[in-house]
């Protein structure tokens, strides 16, 4: 079992990024040019009150938009260059997401959640298997991996939903507020299994949170208030 | 290779993916089975019918007007001569089965009430004729003419008012065993009995008069060296189709005369079952048209529940061209599911049809379709089924992936 190092390697190196939403004549400026850098192995909370751009400031990291300007590096790769296939190759190899709202494919089973992006990979039937067994089993679902997202709690379906974005080995797993539809007793199970994976297995972990309560779990904290980054 | 990999792997995805889409709701998936089918049905089922009625039209003028093969006299000529052997050339053709002469007279019907009706008649020889023609098959009273019958006459449903489709039409009040006064248009007058009434529901073919040969060399006073002459020969053969080969050999055979297909003889009528067949097309093109759009609704209103999906997807990686391959192999396979569905529906629509006819004016109308024509609808469906998974799907595919998963 790996312990947890954090050796500086810089992995994600956000440099002056802005988004702005143009609605008719209202441009929405979300983020007004922000620079931070994240460290292989680190488990980073951005926080801030709500609106303040902490959501679109992971959304930018996680490759689900583009920025309006400014650019991003991912374990030196500038990915706001990338083109579309070439962004969608890169989520599925480098980059993992826990959403809010799960958002586990509801036709599939927990392990079919779970393998679908070790399938996507290209990986051989047996690996996947065997890594979606492993995974689910790590998050307490040995007895309840046939099953579909809709026949498990919330609290099982974030465990899947973390299973699966941790499947395919991800460089960075990006978790957005993945606790705030959970009761207390269930949203701690997942952030001691995001811990657990972050200390155990050197995860890096950018998660989204507006709950101090959190605060102890992360390594760092990178604070946004009006679309800025609050020193 | 790389690439190709590439395809295979991210085939093997969408394979699976729309494998779990088509039987995770298994009521929507029956709902959409059940649509394409009846989608596959309209396309089809509307169409036989006309084909039926037109193929129905045809069979009778062919089984009483013309045959498949009509011979005239020359235009400057009143008779064929040489009948008999005509008859045994015609019938050396592989393909004709009967071949039956006629001498048509003008004749006029008076009844016991002095009412008058105008007809064409018809000396026939019996056998013959009902191998070619279908009125012995038809008889609504009485009974149909032997070789030997005289004294009695054959009379076609729209001469006579208690079985005439046509009330515009002269009629004579008579049945089957009633006496009839025949002025025939040499002068003579006789007193008939009508032997039967034959009709075929078709007001073309029911306009007729019978009598034999033996009972025309005495309303003639003629020798049956003298009958050896027709006015027309029709010529009936195994099936439709084979009317040029028979033709083209009837010339071979040095046989002179204007030699007629049915559909040339037909001419009006034809054009109007010809004109059947294209309102049966248009038929199958407006059932092709619903099908599509209510296929392209189906699955388009299937897409728009699975944006949130489509976006999730999209965020873990899998490219945008899997999962559009993922939604056409799911259209794909409703295509084929309900084309198999539309298929055994319309089977057995066509089987209860065949059972129990549609009985028209013109008669029982039977259902007719060709296995081309399933075939055929089949493959449209099945294209319609793809387009209609691909046009909703690539649109939805296109899709921002933060507003596809937030706004889905």
């Amino acid at each position: 079992m790996k312990k947890k190092t954090i050796n500086k390697k810089t992995i994600i190196d956000v440099q002056n990024i802005s988004k702005h939403y143009v609605m008719g004549p209202m441009v929405t400026k979300a983020l007004k040019g922000i620079s931070f850098k994240i460290y292989k192995g680190e488990f980073v909370g951005i926080m801030g009150p709500s609106g303040s751009g902490k959501s679109t400031t992971l959304h930018q990291l996680g490759l689900l938009d583009i920025p309006t300007s400014g650019r991003i590096f991912i374990d030196g790769v500038e990915v706001t260059t990338l083109s579309d296939i070439e962004r969608s190759y890169f989520r599925l190899n480098k980059l993992g997401y826990v959403f809010q709202q799960y958002r586990n494919i509801p036709e599939l089973t927990a392990l079919e959640n779970v393998y679908l992006p070790l399938r996507m990979m290209g990986k051989p039937r047996y690996y996947y298997l065997n890594e979606a067994k492993t995974l689910l089993e790590k998050v307490g679902l040995k007895d309840r991996m046939h099953h579909h997202p809709f026949e498990l709690s919330g609290g099982e379906q974030q465990r899947v939903a973390l299973a699966r974005a941790l499947a395919h080995k991800p460089d960075i797993l990006f978790a957005d507020e993945p606790t705030a539809n959970l009761d207390t007793e269930a949203g701690e199970v997942i952030l001691n299994l995001l811990k657990h994976f972050n200390e155990d297995y050197g995860q890096t972990i950018v998660m989204v949170s507006h709950d101090l309560e959190q605060i102890k779990y992360f390594d760092r904290i990178i604070r946004i208030k009006d679309g800025l980054l609050e020193r | 290779m790389l690439e190709f990999k590439k395809i295979i792997e991210g085939l093997d995805v969408a394979f699976f993916l729309a494998i779990k889409n088509l039987f995770f709701k298994k009521k929507m998936l029956i709902m959409i089975i059940v649509i394409i089918g009846l989608g596959f049905l309209s396309m089809v089922f509307s169409a036989s019918i006309i084909t039926g009625l037109k193929f129905q039209i045809e069979d009778k003028a062919i089984g009483v007007m013309t045959g498949n093969v009509l011979i005239e006299p020359d235009v400057d000529k009143d008779f064929i001569l040489n009948v008999d052997e005509i008859n045994k050339k015609a019938l050396a053709i592989p393909g004709v089965v009967g071949v039956s002469p006629h001498i048509n007279r003008g004749i006029t019907l008076i009844d016991k009430h002095g009412t008058k009706a105008p007809s064409q008649l018809r000396i026939i020889d019996p056998e013959k004729e009902a191998r070619v023609s279908y009125i012995d098959d038809n008889i609504l009273s009485g009974r149909y003419l032997s070789q030997k019958t005289v004294g009695e006459i054959l009379i076609g449903s729209d001469l006579t008012k208690k079985y005439r489709m046509q009330e515009a039409l002269p009629a004579v009040d008579v049945d089957a065993g009633d006496m009839i006064t025949v002025i025939f248009d040499n002068g003579v007058t006789k007193e008939l009995k009508v032997r039967g009434v034959y009709g075929l529901d078709f007001a073309a073919t029911d306009i007729y008069t019978y009598i034999t040969k033996e009972e025309a060399k005495q309303v003639f006073n003629v020798t049956d060296e003298d009958l050896n002459i027709a006015t027309e020969i029709m010529i009936k053969t195994k099936e439709r189709g084979i009317e040029d080969d028979v033709i083209y050999k009837l010339k071979q055979f040095g046989i002179s005369g204007r030699i007629w297909s049915w559909q040339e003889k037909l001419g009006i009528l034809n054009q109007f079952t010809d004109s059947l067949l294209i309102v049966s097309k248009i038929t199958a093109l407006i059932g092709t048209i619903i099908a599509f759009a209510t296929i392209y609704i189906m699955i388009y209103i299937n897409v728009l529940h699975k944006r949130t999906q489509i976006g999730v997807m999209k965020a873990m990686g899998i490219n945008k061209e899997t999962i559009l391959t993922s939604y056409v192999i799911q259209s794909f396979f409703y295509g084929i599911l309900g084309g198999i569905f539309g298929f055994f529906l319309t089977k057995s629509m066509i089987a209860y049809f065949t059972i129990n006819p549609i009985i028209m004016p013109i008669g029982a109308v039977y259902p007719i379709i060709k296995l081309s024509d399933y075939v055929i609808s089949f493959f449209i469906l099945l294209i319609s089924s793809v387009f209609a998974g691909y046009f909703p799907a690539q649109g939805a595919i296109k899709e921002n992936i933060l507003d596809a998963i937030f706004k889905g």
